[in-house]
């Protein structure tokens, strides 16, 4: 009786093992969906952190208590930024591979903001369904840059933003400093 | 006294040892203990060795994850920031 059901059991536990990372991982994006842009960057910045990295990342926080609780409970940290050598290095169509895997399965943009100077920023979050969010991602394109931020688990967006410039955490978005001409003096 | 106890007692004779018999087994047993004493050193060397490149390993792993995650974050959050600035600035003029 029961090894007549054998195969069925066998083929339940595959599945399981099939669907459990899939699960562990919910909302994970496929950043190597966008080759097209891989092979136009003149430079490509790839951070993995998830299972035992983060922890071990985490444990590493414990002096600094905000950025801790801030990774806590978060599963995966996935950041590409590919930088280009002249303005405009890619296309927007390079980044339908991401966008494609934004339109179902919960993500929901929040914020979607163009300038014509900087680029473009798109802020998405992941429902968890329980009136939280349960991953972010951010699509940032300036010229010569395109950053694709991917969060797994619950984060805090607003504090998430203030992290920048304390604890170790360079301040990427300052203001750049130009400098001003100046005359020499007494020269005609 | 037959063949047989004749045979016995001819293989039964005492024998000398052949010349230097005793001193090349003094040698071979210190050798063997010299080896043994080898091996020890060794495994001992190897019993320090391993723990130590296993914690400068996992210090390293350490360093490049907790660099991978200030990274990480400073371009999130980076990025947010870009994003809260536009939100907060004034229109751009055409």
């Amino acid at each position: 009786m029961i090894t007549n059901r054998l195969p069925s059991f066998a083929c339940a536990g595959l599945i399981c093992l099939v669907a459990l990372p899939a699960f562990a991982q919910q909302g994970r994006l496929k950043l190597d969906a966008c080759a097209g842009l891989a092979a136009k960057a003149s430079n490509v910045v790839d951070i993995t952190l998830d299972g035992p990295g983060l922890r071990m990342a985490a444990r590493i926080l414990e002096k600094d208590p905000e950025a801790q609780a801030m990774i806590q409970g978060l599963t995966g940290i996935f950041v590409k930024v590919f930088e280009f050598d002249k303005p405009g290095g890619y296309a927007a169509s390079d980044l339908e591979g991401i966008r494609a895997q934004l339109q179902p399965g919960g993500w929901s943009r929040i914020t979607q903001v163009k300038s014509r100077r900087e680029g473009e920023v798109e802020i998405y979050l992941l429902e968890d369904g329980k009136g939280g969010n349960a991953g972010l991602t951010v699509l940032a394109m300036e010229p010569r840059e395109v950053a694709l931020v991917n969060i797994l688990g619950p984060i805090d967006v607003a504090k998430l933003g203030s992290l920048e410039g304390k604890m170790g955490i360079p301040r990427l978005s300052e203001p750049k400093v130009t400098k001003q001409a100046t005359k020499p003096g007494g020269a005609k | 006294m037959d063949d047989f106890e004749l045979h016995l007692t001819h293989a039964l004779r005492r024998q000398e040892a052949p010349a230097g018999f005793a001193d090349r087994v003094l040698l071979a047993a210190r050798a063997r203990r010299q080896r043994r004493w080898g091996w020890l050193a060794a495994a001992s060397l190897a019993l320090m060795i391993l723990p130590a490149g296993y914690a400068y390993h996992v210090h390293t792993e350490r360093q490049r994850a907790e660099a991978q995650l200030r990274l990480a974050l400073s371009i999130t959050s980076g990025k947010l920031n870009l994003a809260f600035k536009h939100l907060n600035a004034e229109p751009e003029q055409p």
